[in-house]
C-alpha cells in the first residue's frame, strides 16, 4: 500500500466516523420502553365497585377516569386544596395522557401496617404497565398514609392515584404489587 | 522533477491526514479517561434542578451531590438537599447564604444581594452561575470539584427512556414517574430526613453510572445521543465546557452581534406551576432603512394548572434598546405597573412580575427600538435574530414576522412564521436586497 491509497483509506476511515456520529441521533434514539408486570396466579382479584383482600389490607377500585373529566378534576382539586401535600398539574405532557384511580383502602388488621399508593401499577389492555405517579387523599383519609406509607390498625382510607400513560392507553387492570399475594382491581 | 514534488506533496497531505485521523480518535479517548478519573480522581458537583419550579439556570437547586471518579468508579457520593419552605429540614450547608452577584434586574426588584445557595441561581445563564456557584459550594462546604454539571428533572426523565427502570426500596421508578417523584421527594419531608429522596438519587446514580460503563454498545449511544440532545436543549448543562465529552454545555447566551431575545423567567410563591404553563413568544420587527428596528414582542403565559401561577420575568433584547411603550394583561384585566429596565453588559433587560391565576392566559407587551441590526457586509442585507430558549423549559410557541424596509425585497427567509414549537434556541434569518 502506498502512501496515497494510505491518504485515501485515512479519509475514508474519517468520513465513516463522522457519518457514524452524524447518523448515531437517528439509529440510536430510543422510544420509551414499555414496563411490563406479570400479576401471579395467586393474586386476589375483585372487579370494579368490590373489595379484595389478603387479611392485611383490603382494596375496591371505585372508579378510574380521565385527568380531564370535569369531575374528575373538581375532586383532585378540591382534595388537594384540603390536603395541600404539593400542586400537581392535570395537563399531561403532548402524547401522554393522565388516568385517576379512585381506590379504598382498607386495614383489616388492629395494627399498623405499611401501605403506599407508589406501589400501584396500572395496566392497560395491551398490557403494559405505568406505575403510580402521585397521590391525593380522598374523603375520610389522612395525609399520614401518604407521607409516612402507614396505614393504622382498621385504618380506611379513600384516595386518588394518577397514572401517566401514552395518549392512547385504556386502564384495564389495576394492580397492588406491595401485598402477598398481589391484590388486582378490574377496571369494568 | 515535478512528479518528485507533487509524490512528497502527497506524502506529506497523507501524514497530515493521517495524524488527523489519530488525534480525531485518540482525543475522546483521553479526554473520556480524564473525565472518568483514569488519570488523576475528579469531583464533580452534581446539581439537581426541579424545573417544575423555574429559576434562571433551569430550576430549583433542591438536591445537589458530590461525586469523585476513581477509574471510572464512584469512590465518594455525598448528597445535599435543601427546601426554601422549611429551613429546619434542611441540610445547612445549602442554607448558608451567599452573596448574590447581581443580576441588577433582580437584585434591584427585590431589594436583596442575597439567598441561601440552594436558590442562588440568579444569573440569567448557567455559564454564568457555574463559575460563582463552584467558589460559593467550596465555602459552603469545603469541597474543590473540578466541574459542575446541572440536569433538570426532563433530562432524568429521558436518560432513564434509555436505561430503563429501576426499583427504590420496593417503589418502581420508570420514566414515566420519576420526575413526579424526585420533585415530591425533594419538597417534601419525612421526619426529619430526606431518605426516600436520597435513596432514588443514589439508585439514579449508580444506575446510570452503570449504563456508561456497563451497558451494550448500541444502549450506549443511545445514551450518548440522548446527552447530546438534552445538552443542545439545556436540560443537561456542564461546567468548565472544555474537551470532547464535555463540550457542548450549553447555557450560555450567544454573541450579541445580531437582534436577540432572551426570556429569563424565575418562579415565585409556592406553587410549581411551570410544568403546567404554556409560553408562546411573538416577535414582529420592521426594519427601517437605516437598519434600526421597532420591535413588537409579546410574552403570553397560559396557566393550564389549577391554582395560580407568579413568575418575575426578564427579557435580555440587545444593548441600545429603547422601550417606546408596553401593554400588560392578566386574566383580561390591564395591569397599570411599568416594567423594570436595566442595562448590562450586551443587553436591555424588562422586568415585570408576571401573574396569571389559575386556568387564565397573562401577556406583556413591549414595544421597543434597537440601534442597527442589520448585517451589510456582503451581497443584500442581512437579518438574523437568535431566540435563546431557557435551560428547564421543555418547549415553547414561537411566532415571527419581519417586516422590511420600503423598497427592498426577501432573498431568503428561516424560522419565520407562526405557531413554531421549539424545545431549542433558534436562528431567525431573513436576507433581502
Amino acid at each position: 500500500m502506498n502512501t496515497k491509497q494510505g491518504a485515501v483509506i485515512a479519509i475514508i476511515v474519517l468520513l465513516v466516523v463522522i457519518g457514524l456520529v452524524a447518523s448515531a441521533e437517528v439509529l440510536f434514539s430510543i422510544a420509551p420502553t414499555n414496563v411490563a408486570y406479570t400479576v401471579p396466579p395467586s393474586a386476589v382479584r375483585a372487579p370494579l365497585h368490590e373489595s379484595a383482600g389478603n387479611g392485611t389490607i383490603a382494596l375496591r377500585l371505585n372508579d378510574i377516569s380521565d385527568a380531564s373529566n370535569p369531575t374528575t378534576q373538581r375532586e383532585w382539586v378540591t382534595f388537594s386544596r384540603q390536603s395541600y401535600e404539593y400542586n400537581f398539574s392535570l395537563t399531561p405532557a403532548p402524547g401522554d395522557r393522565y388516568l385517576v384511580a379512585n381506590v379504598t383502602v382498607a386495614n383489616e388488621r388492629q395494627t399498623d401496617v405499611p401501605f403506599s399508593y407508589t406501589h400501584f401499577v396500572l395496566l392497560s389492555s395491551d398490557d403494559a404497565a405505568y406505575y403510580a405517579n402521585y397521590g391525593v387523599c380522598g374523603y375520610r383519609c389522612s395525609n399520614n398514609v401518604l407521607l409516612n406509607r402507614t396505614l393504622s390498625g382498621g385504618e380506611t382510607d379513600n384516595m386518588y392515584v394518577l397514572f401517566s400513560v401514552p395518549a392512547g392507553a385504556e386502564a384495564a387492570q389495576l394492580v397492588y404489587t406491595a401485598s402477598t399475594p398481589p391484590i388486582v382491581l378490574s377496571s369494568v | 522533477m515535478g512528479d518528485h514534488n507533487r509524490s512528497r506533496t502527497t506524502r506529506y497531505a497523507a501524514v497530515i491526514i493521517l495524524g488527523a485521523v489519530v488525534v480525531a480518535l485518540l482525543f475522546p479517548i483521553v479526554d473520556g479517561l480524564s473525565v472518568a478519573g483514569f488519570l488523576g480522581d475528579k469531583t464533580y458537583l452534581l446539581i439537581l434542578q426541579d424545573n417544575y419550579e423555574i429559576r434562571p439556570t433551569g430550576g430549583l437547586m433542591n438536591a445537589m451531590a458530590v461525586i469523585t471518579l476513581h477509574n471510572g468508579q464512584i469512590t465518594n457520593l455525598q448528597y445535599y438537599y435543601g427546601n426554601s419552605q422549611d429551613p429546619n429540614n434542611s441540610s445547612p450547608p445549602l442554607r448558608k447564604l451567599v452573596q448574590l452577584d447581581g443580576p441588577e434586574s433582580f437584585t434591584k426588584f427585590f431589594h436583596t444581594n442575597v439567598s441561601t445557595l440552594t436558590d442562588s441561581n440568579e444569573q440569567y445563564d448557567f455559564a454564568s452561575f457555574a463559575p460563582k456557584m463552584q467558589s460559593d459550594f467550596y465555602n459552603a462546604t469545603g469541597y474543590r470539584v473540578d466541574g459542575i454539571i446541572a440536569i433538570d428533572l426532563t433530562a432524568v426523565k429521558s436518560i432513564m427512556n434509555v436505561t430503563g427502570p429501576i426499583t427504590v426500596s420496593g417503589d418502581v421508578i420508570t420514566s414515566r414517574n420519576v420526575a413526579d417523584r424526585l420533585h415530591y421527594d425533594s419538597g417534601s419531608n419525612v421526619g426529619d430526613v430526606k431518605t426516600p429522596l436520597i435513596n432514588l438519587m443514589k439508585a439514579l446514580t449508580f444506575d446510570i453510572a452503570g449504563s456508561i460503563t456497563n451497558s451494550s454498545v448500541p444502549q450506549k449511544l443511545a445514551l450518548w445521543t440522548t446527552l447530546q440532545r438534552l445538552e443542545s436543549e439545556k436540560h443537561v448543562q456542564i461546567y468548565p465546557n472544555t474537551g470532547f465529552f464535555l463540550h457542548t454545555s450549553g447555557g450560555e447566551r450567544r454573541p450579541p452581534t445580531a437582534d436577540f431575545i432572551s426570556v429569563v423567567d424565575n418562579a415565585l410563591g409556592t406553587g410549581k406551576a411551570d410544568v403546567g404553563v404554556n409560553r408562546s413568544i411573538d416577535y414582529h420587527v420592521t426594519l427601517l432603512l437605516d437598519g434600526s428596528a421597532l420591535s413588537n414582542l409579546t410574552l403570553t403565559y397560559t396557566n393550564n394548572c389549577w391554582w395560580d401561577y407568579d413568575v418575575f420575568t426578564t427579557t435580555l433584547v440587545p444593548p441600545g434598546a429603547v422601550l417606546v411603550a408596553t401593554h400588560h394583561t392578566t386574566g383580561g384585566w390591564e395591569v397599570s405597573d411599568r416594567p423594570l429596565v436595566t442595562r448590562g453588559d450586551g443587553f436591555t433587560a424588562f422586568s415585570w412580575d408576571n401573574y396569571a391565576a389559575a386556568n387564565t392566559q397573562s401577556r406583556v407587551t413591549y414595544l421597543y427600538k434597537t440601534p442597527n441590526r442589520v448585517d451589510t457586509r456582503g451581497p443584500g442585507y442581512q437579518y438574523d435574530l437568535f431566540v435563546n430558549k431557557q435551560a428547564g423549559i421543555d418547549r415553547y410557541v414561537l411566532s415571527t414576522s419581519v417586516q422590511l424596509p420600503p423598497g427592498t425585497w426577501p432573498i431568503d427567509a428561516e424560522n419565520v412564521g407562526a405557531n413554531q414549537v421549539h424545545t431549542g434556541d433558534v436562528h431567525v434569518h431573513v436576507g433581502y436586497t
